[in-house]
This record gives C-alpha cells, structure tokens and sequence, in this order.
C-alpha cells in the first residue's frame, strides 16, 4: 500500500500542475516589440476613459467661471462641491490613474528583457516614463500629496503607502519627462497627434513647471524652465498655428489631424462598424440634440454671461434686431450663438437674452464624420496640448521673468490675429441685412438660405419669418475667405416669393488685434492680459480650472461668478450659482476617496473632509 | 401515507446489497426440515413487506419475504420463536404453536434510530455515528410542491441555514452550515450527489441540485461536524450534503406516477402613490415644472384626484401555474434491480415572461454477476430551462432594475391621448435624468433563457475478496451544456435606447469533470468485544469548463429574433476556459469496543491544482468518540431510557473555493478582474487604428494555500419510550484559520482585488432536535419534529493588523464605493455600517432670517453645506460632536445574522387522510430595505414613491419621521443609515399537505395498488413585521453582504392539487 502509494504520490505531481489557459504570464511575456507596443497601448489607454479626457476631466472636473453643468436636477456631485469622498467620479479617477501607472511600471520593469530594435525600444521606454509623469501630474494637481508608486507592485500586502509630499512627486514627474524627452521621436514621426513625441513631452514640461511655479509649490525658479521648454517647441519651427480657430476643433470632430497646431490629443475612434473607444467629447457637453440628423449631445455643459463678456463684442441693429458681433471668432465657436430648432432642424440663432442657454460648443456633432453616430458616445477627440497654449505659456513665464518682453508679445499677439482671422486670407461675413421692402410675401414657413460665391466657404444662415415676410437672416457660422461680398440664395419652402439680402463682410484689416499699450505697460498687465488670453484662446480645453488654482484665484473667481450669476441670470438659470455657493476653501483639491483611506492605512485625508 | 412495500424509507445501496447477501446465505443452510410455517408479512396498513427477514431465533436458518411479502420456514423440532425483523420497524417475535400460517403485522419503529446512514465512503447505522448528521425526511419534503429539493431544505435539519435570495423561479440558493466560515468565498457546501463530489454546485452551468426531481430522491443526510466532514478533506469545511436518489429494489416491477397541478402568486402588494398623491409630491418638489407640465389648459391638483392611475404592480404580476409529473418503474431480483424515472416539471414565474421547465430520464441498474462482483450504474440526463429577466441584478445604475421601473413609473399621463401602458418611454418626461422604462414591455421584450443539458453517468464494480475484505471502484462523469440566450427587442430598455439598438446573444458553456474512486474496506469483529472498520482510499478528480459566445448589434430584423444574430454587426466574442485537478488519499478506521464505545479516526490529504508548489497538498485529519451509555449495565434499569449517546469529536477541513487560477498573476488584453471597470478595453487607438492593450488584471499570490477550518462537537442523543421520543443536542466550536479573502486592495496599488489569505473567524453554536411520536394508533397517527439552531459568528483576526473591513453594495454606481457592511474584529463577519437615523430636522432646529432658515450654529448639519441643511432634511446622529456628519459618524446599525433559526413539523393521519404542517422561521435579523433609499424619500423629481410616503414631514405634518421633499435638496452625507433597517425576522407556515389516500378494496378493482389524493400549500403565510415583498431575501449575496433588499423578485404562495399512484 505504501509503495502504491508513493508510486501515486509522483505521478500526482505531474497531475496536479494545472496552468491559466486565459490569461498570460508576465513571465513568459515581453519577448518580442509586438508584445511590447501592445503593453504600451495599455498605458496609453487611461487617457480616452470616461473618468478622464472621454467626460470627466472637461466637464465634471473642469468646473470654473466659464461655464455650468446645466443639470438643474442634479443634487450631490463633485461639480457642484457638495460631494463626498466616496464619490464614484473621484474614486474612478484615482483608479484609473494609478491603474494607468501600474501599467507603466509593469512596462518599464519587463522593457529591458525585451529583445526588439534599440531605437524603437528606446521611444517606448520614453512613452511610458512620460505618460507615468503626465499620470502622475494629474494625480498632484487634483489632490496635492499623492502616494508615489516607482515600481509595479508586487505582493498582494503590498497595500500601505504614504503619500508623498507634492514636492517630491513634482521632482519625480520632471526627472521622469526630461529622461523621456530624450527617449521619445521628434516631431513628425507621426501622422498623427496621439502619439507621445519630442514636441509634446516639452510642451507638457512648460506646462509641469508652470505649475510649479504657481500654487501650491510656487516654486518662481522653475519659469525660466518653462521657458526653456516652450522655447524648445518653438524654436523647432515645427509648429504653426491653423490659420482658422474653428478648423483646429473641426479636425477633431471629423478625424483629420493638425498636428502642426494640435501637438498632443487624446484619440477615440470606432475601430470597426461596431467596437467603440470611443467618449463623450461633443456628447455631454456641445450643442444639445437629438439624434438627427446632427448626432445627440446631451448639451449639459452651458456658458455664464461672465464668460461670453470676456470677448470683445460690437452691439450692432440689423433690420431691428440687436445682435452681437465679435471680431473674436473664438467666442462663437467655443460658445455655440445657436441651437438646433427640435422639429425643423434648422440652426436657430441665440437672442441676446439667452446667453445661460448657449452651449460649449466647441466640439459639434455636425462635424464627426463617422456613419450612425452613437447617441451616448463620439468618435471626437480632445485636445491635451496646443501649440497656442506653448505660446501662451512662454510668455507668461517670460514676463514672470524679465516683465513684457516683444517676444512675448508677439507670442500672444500671434494667438490673438489667428483669433481675428489675420492669419487666412479673405473675409467672414459680419452680418446680412434685408433691405427695406426686400422681405418678399407669402411665406408661411422659413425659407431655405444659402449664400453662394464671394471666394469664401462655410457661411450658413437661417431666415426668421414674420407677417408672410422674411424680417431677419440669422448667421449662424460667419464663414471665411470671402474676396467679395457673396449674394444670398433664399429659397421658398412655401408660395413665398421675393426675398432678398445683402451681406456685410468683415474688415480684418480695420479690426484692432494686437494687445494694447495698456495690457503691455508692465509686467502686473501684461500677466492679466496672458490670464485672459489663456481663457479665451484654451476656454473649455479642461485647463482653467488648472490655471485658476495654480494662480490662487480658483475659489475666489467662483464666489465671483456665483455672485455674477444671481445677477445676471434669467430665474431659470439662478441655479448656475450653485457651484460657486457650495465652493470652499477645500476645494482646491479633492476629498482622497474613500475607497483609498479605507485600504491605505497609511493615507490622510485632505483638509476640509 | 405510509406506504411501506417497494419504497419504504431508504433501503440505501449498500443495505440492499447486504440484504441480498443474507438472503443468499440463508437460502443455502435452509435444508434439513421438520414442519412447513407458511405466511405473509404486511405493515399496518396492510401492504405487503417485502424483503423482511425471517428467522428461527436461536438458530441460524431464516428466510426473508417475497415481492407479495410471503415466506416459508421450516422448523426444526424444538424450535418455536420465529424473529421477524426489517429496517425501520420493530422487531417482532412470535412463538408458533401447531399453526401452519402465520399473518404478520409490523409496525414501524417510531424512530429512525436504526436507520443507516449515509456518510463519505459508506454508510453507518445511526446508533453507531460518532459524529454529527442530521437526516432530512424526504417523506416531508416530497409533500412540499418545489421544483427543487434545496427550496424546501429550510428548517428541516438543525443548523442548516437555507436562504433563497428572491423568489424568481431559479434564483440563487444560499446553504451554509453552521455558519458561515469564510469572508468571500464560498460557504455553500460540498453536495455529493451518488456518492460523486459536486463542489460549489450552485456554480456549475447546470446547478445539478437542479436535475434532481425530489420524487427522486431516496434519502438525504447532513455532515456537519469534523469526523464526518474531514474525510472530504479540502471541501468538507462547508459541510457536506449527502443525497442519495433511487435504486431498484427486490420485487415485482412497480409503477408509480405522481403528479400536481397548482397555482403561485404574490399575495403581497406594495403600492406607489395614486396619481393625485403623485402631482402633489411633483409639484412639492418643483413647483415650477409641475405647473408647465401637469398644471397646463387650466389643470389644477384636484382634477388629479379622480384619475384612475396605472397600478404597475397588476400589469407586471400574474397567478401562475405550476405543474410536476413524476414517472417511475422499479422492481428486480435478487440479482439483478432496475429503477427508470421520466419527470417533467414546469413552473411559470407570478412575474410575466419568468419561469422554469425540467424533463428528466434517469436509469439505475444493479448486477449481481456472481457472489464475489457486483456492479452498477447509474445514469442521468435533465433538460433544465430558466427564463425571465432578473430583477434585481442592473449593477450600473439601480433605476435600471425592472422593479424600480413598476415602482418609480408615472401613474397617469397629462396628457389623455397618451397611454403609458403601451409606450416604452414616458413620452412627457425628460428623458435625459429619468431612467423608467416601461416594465411590461421590458418583460415582454427581453428574452432572457437559460437552457441546460446535464448529464450525470456512475458506476461502481464491487469485489469481495472475502467477506470482511472489498474492493469498490467507482467512476463517473458529468457533462453539464447550458445555452443562455439573450435578446433586446425593438422595445426593450436596451434595444430602445441604446446605441447598440436591438441586440442579442448566444453563449454557451460547458463543464466537463470525471472522477475515479478507489476503496478497499475491511471489516473485522475479533471475538465479542472488538470489532473494526477499515477503509483505505484513493481518488482523482478533473474539472474543465468553458465558455463561447456571441454578441451582435443593429439587428435588422427583430422578427428573427436569435436566429437574425448573423445579419448585425459582430460586437464581442467571448471564449474562456479553465480546469483543475485533485488527488487524494483517505483511510477511516471505526471501531467498537464492547459494542458501547466508538471510535472512529480518519484522515485525508488532498493535492489541489489551485495552489502552488508545497501549498499544493494539505491534510485533513479527524477523531471521534462515542459512548453508547444505554448498553451500560445502569443504564438497563431505566427502562424509559431507549437511547442515550455521548458524543464528541475534532478534526480538521478545509476550504479550496478559490478560482482556479487565483494564485497566478495575469496579464490580459481583456478586464478580468471584475469590478474594476478601468480595465475595460484596455486598447489605444493611434491614428485611426486600433491597437489591443495589455493590462496586468491579477497581482497573483503564489503563497496562496488552503483556508482550514478546525471544528470540536459534543453532541448527546437520547430516546426515551422506545425511541419514541428523540433529543438530539449538538455543541460546537469552529475556528477558521488562513482564511481566503478576496481582499479589496488599496486603489494605489493599481488592482482591484486579490485573493489572500488572512485572518480567522470563530462559529460557536447549539443545535437542538426533539423528534416525538405522542400517538399512534391503528388509525390515527401523529408525529412531530422540531429543530432550533443558535450559531454565533465572529471574525477573531483580520489581516496588518486590520481591525475592520468594510465592503460595499454594488447595486449602482453611485453606490459602489460607500461602504454599508463591516466586518469587524469580535462581531459577526458582517453586520451594517452606516448613520444612526435620527428623523427629521425642525423649525426649531434653525434661525429664521425674513424667509431663510439658517441652521443653528449648536446644532449638526448633515453634510459639509450648512447653508443647504433645511427644515424636514434627513438628520443623522453626531456621533463625534464635531457638528457635521462624515464617516466619523458611521457605526454599526444592524446585524444581518439570526439569533436563531428553525423549523416545527407536524404530521397527522387519520385513517386515510394525512395532515402535514411545516412551520420555519428565522429570529433576530436584521434586512437593509434599500427599496426605501429610493421610494420613501423624493429620491428624484418625476418618479413615483411608495404610498407610505405620502406621510412625509411637511410644515402641515411636523410630526412625521419621514424626510420631507426638500431632502432631495440638502443632500446629506449618501450613506445606508438606521431608518432603512427593518426586522427581518419571521415565522413562515411554509408546506402545508393535506391527502387522502383511497381505500385498498376500491383500488384493487381497478387494478391500482396505492393512490393518494391531496392539496399541497407553499409559503402560505409568513408572520412577518418587515415592510418587503418577502423577509427571506438577500439579493447579489455574499457573505460581507447579506440581508439586502432591492428591487427582489416577489416570493410566490402556491397552492397545486395532486396525486400519487402505484400500479
């Protein structure tokens, strides 16, 4: 019996060696390049979830005086500051960015043994130590210290971790990119803007340092390091701005790429007719929609009246109607001047009145180009670095330095002429006028307007009807590359007949860009001309909450804004207070979730919580 | 009722094997005659005995019953006491005087007490069990009208804790044995169904519990202490279910069918507001929006108030029927024994487009191929269909789950030209916050069906080298196939509104296992005093299972339903498999001193595919002891005293519910780790394309080893008046050590989860059954049965130093991360965590400033926003003092765990009616309501609420303990609190039978040899405080998180009409 049994015992062994069928070993991975660019998409993923750039990040998380989640039946939620700390957005991003940099680590720790080309081994290390930083980066901007984890963990009691001062995870997330910048590919490797290159990891180190040299570190030694860094993107001449503000948006809608202007974006796509990596960029927040024909978009994320002031505007009357026209062509593109009408579909303009009804409009479903658009997703991509926001930092950090210098202002006076169209050929269209007496009779639906030859493209208009006669042409995208004045195809839906307008175009050459003596006579305007620059050039891109807190100004400006809201908002809208209200002093970072001060016996809570 | 002839009550196997041996020798030494004793022996009611043996006292001739229960004895000179004896009756003498005839009449003994039983490797008779084993009466549970045998398990043995977690047809069954052992993994336990091991059978694609018709069912027998469980080795820790079906028995070929036919529904309606009650809460709530929308052509509140409004409850609910028919020929030889069963059991769900279907066939042959080899076989297939859409199991947001839709639904539309029965979507609401959809059209549009295949085949070949030494080798396999077949129609919540529009899927799963055991058994009496038991063991073991489907999107064409799945758009495939392995060694020894004192040791070790390296193997080992003190010379004057036993036992057992690559760290370009949704399509796209991702999913823990249980038992049983009444108490101690947690790890570790093995948990209890026979006459019968269970439960250490878990209840998404359990060190594994409620705040609570209520600066807010905190809030206990509530303020608010359980049966006959009643009842535990979270408190403006909210707190009803409206408003601190926690106990009359069974002489002309008639009633009654559909409820279960009510299926009352006939 005993030697049966010992017989069975050795065979046992064998029997009893069982291996995962499922899912792989770390062991017997990392072998080849292949393997190894597929563990690097994977720490490239993190960036397009709905915790971060797919939603949270420029909407939840991007609250700030420029706009207001316009979900008026929302009660608890870390927009509006009323949250707690086991809120499912905050828990989520702090999953999702130390899921995100236990990928990298994972990565780095195996690269070495990969046996692949030294060059392209060399850019993947260099992807993922930057995207570790850049993970990091956001880990110490929403919540101060942070645990600092520089290798994959590896035991399962591995779970205590203090966090670390942000002090050090700032050195750790520099050191980490300026070794990356020296890994990764140069400019033009890629076709595309979704990979990690030169370019981007200097533009995010100005953006790094910029940061630390504003609150809470203000650390002012570290401006001639932005500086150093912007320069670098610029003086490798391989960045232009688009010519056209709204192009540079429209190319994420549709999936082309600008990579000259738009340095680093994150990518969602339909990778084939149904798979979806897709976010909700144009979705929750754009111009509110129903499915068709445009693409649904919840258009849950509104401008405040504070914002749409900050640009230069011209009250003008046409055909009795008052409108406002901005040379600034960011305004109506970042704050949508229309909707969609629910049962004709047309474009509808805004009235003066409405201006808590406008949307960021800044990503439009009209533009994605993808066949059914998905009703809770979008094919469209979102920007992390621009080559406006390089400029703007560079001056910024220069006038820290050295007060208004011409190069600096040229910098921001090279953002703003693109603002005012100077930088493309021809001419918008400013507004169209119906001559007395040129509304024509027997219209009892509006007509359909076109606007045909000029030289230009893109101008789009509605007629707004009254008595049987067209009364006014509402513009609703002003175009561009007009040489002459284009003429006005109204086309009766109807027995109506006889209508006629006349376009009134720009005159960028007439039109004032350029900042004035005024915001370039110190080094104290010239940095609240750059503020505002910042705001109106990169408003709703997910940084001025960013730029808010790292000047200080962040609670303050919402108590502003609130204030302003009771103000000026119509009755409906006076719940737009309520983030400003709910705001405290705590609310520069957010509450560590629960979920972390439960596992981590060695975490702290922030202050306030 | 009784009807002893062919089926009598649990010849097992081996009985009939031993039995049939006797016969055998008997008939051989049955030579030299002197006189003819002729006869026939039959119970009370006068069937025939069959199989009962005969025998000259004194001598060693003896004889046994035929199929018609006569025998012949010859009688030598001198001898004249004739002994007649058979399994479950009292044994009978006669002395026989110049007769030459002899009617006998037995009766039953009153008690099971000689009854074998079925334990690991063999059988044992009761008085001779060394350690604890309760014994189901399967007479009482085939009167219950259940499709399954575990949905009438409750209360039927001491310490079997039996919970459904609702009242779908197929829902979940949650069995733990004396307590639950482990944090989060399985405590259900080992069921060994024909002597074959299923571990962790609730998750086999066809749960084989399922396959099983109850009539089938020969006996079932519960191990509950450590020398019982230990010889199970690394799955006994849980307990183990030993359920024997079926086998031919010695007779002529007997034909029985049974069948009911019955009706099921929900006599328990929870209503939401009328429509006046409704338009008054919305426009409490948004004076503004109410006034556009129900207000508007001049429609005032009191327009409202003769309304006829939509009872969603009616339109979802139904009486539904229930039927079983159960088909059975048995019969055989004394070599050869057959059994054949056909059964169909169809139960539709008292929801619409829910319910259950089974066909079985099962085949059992005994061979007796000479007098040194016998074999057998056994073989079962089962057809088992569950269909409907589960009601409770929407994790990504709770208004997503059917219930919430018939609760939260409108009641009545503004405008009249709409009605809201027949529309998906309510079309005057804003669809973008308002997660209703509509619940009829959801039942009737989303296929939701489980189809499973199970076939089960075992075979065992005996070999008596000797008659003390046998060698049994047994083999079997199982295939269980399940197809689930899902479909969003064109008006589902899914195929309705979402991007993928209608859509469907087909997956399929498979688990194939095999397993081989091998025993040699000894059996040796050495003179009067000594006699031993020795059973030495080997055994392997090997489980696959795997799973294929296939998702599609953009159906074109609904009307095909699945069979259009080629025509959308291919949107995921899943493909997995997995397996393991086991090998064991086991010995037993059972001996018996004097035959008063027993002693029974074993030991097993167990080498599981699961673990790693020398974590591989673990060892079991178990010892009993046992006195039986009425053999005692003083005991034998007292002749009340039929039996008295001492018992006590230790051993040890072990837990290996892990999954079987847990140990293993993982990489994936898939999430597998579930729960953490950051996982999920791991890939990036770069310019345009696609590219896969590959992510690390699980840590890994190659340290990982068993969880071992160690559990000391010391049980006394006494039997008084001949056994007729029986006391059965049970103390026990269990400590579980190296528990198997699947421990939350913190985010900043970048995983989820990983199983580890940490801390330990103590299970202390009492378990106490009383049997008692108070009548029995010819006629009149009555029998009773009563069981109580006190088991104790505490976590005594937790991993670093830990001095709590806390887990969550992921019935939404925004309720994933606060945490409504804790598990802490010294109190139960899991009791609730929240806020103490504390009513509401009041007018005096505040300052008032011209129209504001500012809150007084003495007095707590509920949340983080003073300014926000409102007269008619939700107010929670400081329990701090520091003026606001936050998590310092949560405590312990509630145990989920009974004080005790159990369960009183009564059974009468007179003549030939039978009366059985079953009550069960749980004592002492508390449930989270978490229905009320959402319908007794304004949850959200345009849902309906329960009609108890109508009492809410508003400046004209101060006095109410309910939150007014304008809580929706403050938003306090979102935590489970005290005001959701309700008395879960309850007393259920759970099965009540009442049959007639029809006189012989009327039968026997119709060439019927038994038929009963009855009425049979389930969960008649249920005496209850708690507000619920049902208080036995405990929706996505674990261990950490028991007791949670949302959204649960009804429990249906069914009341089916039957019969049972032999032929």
């Amino acid at each position: 019996m005993l030697t049966m049994s010992a017989l069975l015992f050795s065979s046992c062994e064998k029997f009893l060696d069982t291996t995962p069928k499922d899912t792989l070993s770390p062991k017997g991975y990392f072998n080849t390049a292949a393997e190894a660019e597929v563990a690097l998409a994977g720490v490239y993923d993190p960036l397009g979830k709905n915790s971060t750039y797919g939603r949270k990040l420029f909407f939840e998380l991007d609250i700030a005086d420029d706009s207001f989640v316009a979900l008026s039946n929302w009660t608890q939620n870390v927009a509006l500051f009323n949250y707690n700390p086991s809120d499912p957005d905050v828990t989520d991003l702090w999953v999702a960015l130390y899921n995100a940099i236990n990928r990298a680590n994972v990565l780095l720790e195996n690269l070495p043994r990969v046996q692949m080309d030294a060059t392209r081994k060399k850019a993947i290390e260099g992807q993922a130590l930057f995207l570790r930083g850049y993970y990091y980066f956001l880990l110490t901007n929403y919540w101060g210290d942070v645990p600092l984890r520089l290798s994959a963990t590896s035991a399962v009691n591995d779970v205590n971790l203090k966090r670390a001062p942000y002090k050090e995870v700032y050195a750790q997330i520099v050191a980490d990119m300026e070794k990356a910048a020296e890994l990764v590919e140069p400019a033009g490797t890629y076709s595309y803007g979704s990979r990690v290159t030169q370019p981007v990891v200097w533009g995010i180190l100005a953006r790094v340092n910029l940061k630390m040299a504003g609150a809470p570190l203000r650390d002012a030694s570290r401006f001639a390091e932005v500086v150093k860094w912007a320069g670098k993107v610029i003086d490798s001449k391989f960045h232009v701005l688009n010519p056209d503000y709204r192009d540079v948006f429209i190319r994420m809608c549709n999936g082309t790429y600008d990579i000259k202007e738009t340095i680093w974006e994150v990518e969602f796509n339909r990778y084939n007719e149904s798979q979806a990596e897709e976010g909700s960029v144009g979705v929750i927040n754009g111009i509110s929609a129903n499915a068709e024909p445009y693409g649904y978009s919840y258009g849950a994320k509104h401008t405040t009246d504070y914002y749409f002031r900050q640009f230069k505007a011209d009250l003008l009357t046409v055909n009795g109607v008052q409108i406002s026209h901005s040379p600034d062509m960011r305004r109506d593109w970042t704050i949508g001047p229309y909707f969609y009408d629910a049962v004709s579909r047309d474009k509808v303009n805004y009235g003066l009145t409405s201006i808590y009804n406008r949307y960021d409009a800044k990503w439009r479903r009209e533009y994605e180009k993808v066949e059914t658009r998905f009703n809770g997703s979008s094919t469209i991509n979102f920007p992390l670095l621009r080559y406006s926001d390089v400029l703007l930092m560079y001056a910024e950090a220069d006038n820290e330095i050295n007060g208004p210098r011409q190069e600096a202002i040229d910098y921001v006076n090279l953002v703003r002429r693109r603002a005012y169209g100077k930088l493309s050929a021809g001419e918008s269209i400013k507004y169209i006028e119906v001559p007395a007496n040129g509304g024509g009779s027997g219209y009892t639906i509006a007509p359909k307007v076109e606007i045909v030859g000029g030289g230009g493209i893109g101008a789009e208009a509605t007629a707004a009807i009254s008595g049987g006669k067209v009364v006014f042409i509402m513009l609703t995208n002003t175009g561009s590359g007009y040489t002459s004045a284009p003429s006005v195809v109204i086309s009766s839906q109807d027995m109506g007949s006889g209508a006629t307008a006349r376009v009134v175009l720009t005159s960028k050459s007439s039109l004032v860009s350029d900042l004035q003596a005024d915001q370039i006579s110190g080094q104290e305007a010239f940095r609240q001309a750059i503020r505002k620059e910042r705001s109106l050039e990169l408003g709703y891109e997910a940084l001025r909450r960013f730029d808010l807190v790292r000047w200080g100004d962040y609670i303050s400006a919402m108590k502003n804004v609130a204030n302003d809201i009771l103000i000026t908002a119509p009755s409906a809208y006076t719940y737009a207070a309520r983030h400003g209200n709910n705001i405290s002093a705590r609310d520069t970072v957010l509450a560590i979730p629960s979920r972390e001060m439960l596992l981590n016996k060695d975490a702290r809570q922030n202050n306030g919580w | 009722m009784k009807y002893r002839n062919l089926k009598s009550d649990g010849l097992s196997v081996c009985r009939a094997i031993i039995l049939s041996m006797l016969l055998f020798c008997f008939s051989v030494v049955a030579y030299s005659q002197n006189r003819l004793i002729k006869g026939k022996v039959s119970d009370i009611q006068g069937e025939a005995l069959v199989g009962v043996t005969v025998q000259v006292r004194g001598a060693q001739k003896g004889t046994a019953t035929d199929a018609q229960g006569r025998f012949q004895l010859n009688l030598s000179a001198g001898q004249n006491t004739i002994v007649f004896r058979y399994i479950g009756f009292e044994e009978k003498l006669v002395t026989v005087t110049d007769q030459e005839t002899l009617n006998i009449v037995l009766s039953e003994s009153s008690m099971m007490m000689e009854e074998a039983v079925v334990v690991g490797y063999g059988t044992v008779k009761r008085k001779d069990l060394t350690g604890a084993v309760g014994r189901v009466s399967i007479e009482d549970i085939q009167k219950a009208p259940v499709k399954t045998f575990d949905e009438a398990l409750a209360g039927r043995v001491a310490g079997v804790q039996v919970t459904s977690s609702e009242g779908q047809p197929g829902s979940n069954i949650n069995i733990t044995i004396r307590g639950n052992n482990s944090i989060t993994q399985s405590n259900y336990p080992l069921f060994v169904i024909d002597g074959f091991p299923f571990e962790g059978a609730s998750d086999f694609p066809v749960n084989p519990l399922s396959t099983i018709d109850p009539n089938d069912i020969e006996s079932i027998d519960v191990l509950k202490d450590a020398s019982a469980t230990a010889i199970y080795g690394a799955r006994g820790a849980n307990g183990v279910i030993m359920v024997t079906t079926k086998r031919g028995k010695v007779g002529k070929p007997l034909i029985s069918y049974n069948a009911y036919y019955g009706f099921q529904e929900n006599n328990k309606r929870i209503s939401s507001m009328n429509p006046y009650e409704f338009v008054k809460l919305q426009f409490e709530i948004d004076p503004i929006r109410t006034n556009t929308l129900y207000f508007k052509n001049g429609k005032s509140l009191e327009d409202y108030r003769t309304v006829k409004g939509i009872n969603w409850e009616d339109q979802v609910t139904r009486v539904a029927p229930m039927q079983n028919h159960y088909l059975n020929m048995a019969g055989g030889t004394e070599k050869t024994k057959y059994s054949a069963s056909l059964s169909y059991t169809g139960q539709d769900g008292v929801l619409i487009n829910s319910g259950f279907e089974r066909m079985m066939g099962k085949l059992v042959l005994d061979q007796e191929v000479n007098d040194k080899l016998k074999v057998g076989i056994n073989s079962s297939y089962s057809y088992v269909k569950n269909y409907g859409s589960p009601t409770s199991t929407s994790g990504y947001s709770n208004e997503t789950n059917m219930l919430f839709s018939v609760w939260a639904f409108r009641p009545v539309a503004v405008d009249s030209t709409i009605n809201l029965i027949d529309s998906p979507v309510d079309p005057e609401v804003e669809q973008g916050s308002n997660n209703t959809f509509n619940p009829v059209l959801t039942a009737q549009n989303e296929l939701r069906e489980n189809y499973g295949n199970s076939l089960v085949a075992n075979a065992f070949a005996e070999y008596s080298f000797t008659k003390a030494l046998k060698l049994k080798i047994s083999g079997g396999i199982n295939r269980g196939t399940r197809q689930a077949d899902l479909f969003n129609g064109p008006f589902s919540r899914a195929g309705f509104l979402s991007n993928n529009a209608v859509s469907g899927s087909k997956t399929f799963s498979n688990s194939v296992g095999w397993q081989n055991t091998n025993t040699l058994n000894y059996t040796k009496r050495i003179n009067k005093n000594h006699y031993f038991d020795l059973l030495g063991g080997f055994t392997a073991e090997r489980g696959e299972s795997s799973a294929f489907g296939a998702y599609a999107i953009n159906l074109p064409n609904a009307s095909l339903g699945l069979n259009g799945l080629d025509e959308g758009e291919a949107n995921n495939i899943t493909s997995y498999s997995s397996d393991w392995t086991m090998a064991s060694f086991f010995g037993r020894v059972n001996y018996k001193l004097s035959d008063r004192y027993l002693f029974t040791a074993t030991m097993r070790s167990d080498g599981s595919s699961r673990f790693q390296g020398k974590n591989k193997w673990g060892y079991f080992p178990s010892a009993a002891v046992a006195w039986q003190m009425d053999k005692e010379a003083f005991m034998k004057n007292l002749k009340f005293i039929s039996t008295s036993k001492l018992r006590f036992s230790w051993g040890v057992t072990g837990n290996n519910a892990v999954s079987n690559y847990a140990s293993y760290s993982a990489l994936s370009t898939s999430n597998s780790d579930a729960g953490n949704s950051a996982n999920n399509n791991p890939g990036y796209t770069f310019g345009g394309g696609y590219q896969n991702g590959l992510i690390s999913v699980g840590i890994g823990n190659p340290d990982l080893r068993w969880e071992s249980t160690r559990q000391l038992d010391l049980g006394y049983n006494l039997g008084l008046f001949k056994d007729r009444l029986n006391i059965e108490v049970d103390v026990y101690d269990k400590r579980t050590t190296d528990l198997l947690l699947n421990a939350d790890m913190s985010p900043n570790t970048g995983y989820f989860r990983s199983v580890r093995n940490i801390g330990k948990v103590g299970n202390k209890g009492l378990e106490l059954s009383l049997s008692y026979n108070p009548i029995t006459r010819k006629d009149f019968n009555w029998t009773s049965s009563f069981n109580i269970a006190f088991n104790r439960n505490k976590v005594l250490a937790l991993s670093d130093n830990q001095n709590y878990i806390v887990s969550a209840q992921n019935w939404g998404q925004d309720w994933q991360n606060v945490y409504g359990y804790v598990a802490m060190i010294d109190q139960p594994i899991s009791q609730f965590y929240g806020l103490i409620y504390d009513g509401v705040y009041q007018y005096d609570d505040f300052i008032k400033v011209g129209g504001t209520y500012t809150l007084k600066n003495n007095v707590t807010a509920n949340n983080a926003s003073r300014a926000s905190v409102q007269p008619g809030d939700v107010k929670y206990r400081d329990l701090n003092g520091d003026l606001i509530i936050n998590e310092d303020d949560k405590t312990v608010i509630g145990n989920p765990n009974p004080k005790h359980t159990g369960g009183f049966s009564n059974n009468f006959t007179y003549k030939g009616f039978d009366l059985g009643i079953f009550l069960q009842w749980s004592y002492g535990n508390d449930i989270y309501n978490a229905n009320r979270i959402m319908f007794e408190s304004a949850y959200k403006y345009g849902y309906n609420q329960y009609d108890s909210y109508v009492n809410r707190w508003s400046p004209e009803n101060q006095d109410s303990d309910i939150p007014g409206v304008q809580a929706i408003k403050g938003a306090g601190l979102k935590a489970y609190s005290s005001r959701i926690v309700e008395d879960g106990s309850f007393l259920r009359l759970k099965t009540v039978s009442l049959g007639y069974s029809l006189p012989k002489d009327l039968l026997s002309r119709i060439k019927v040899s038994s038929a009963r008639v009855y009425v049979s009633a389930q969960n008649l009654y249920t005496f209850t405080g708690y507000s619920g559909y049902d208080p036995e409820v405990s929706v996505r279960n674990s261990a950490l998180t028991p007791g949670f009510d949302f959204s649960a299926y009804p429990r249906a009352r069914t009341i089916t009409f039957g019969l049972t006939t032999s032929f």
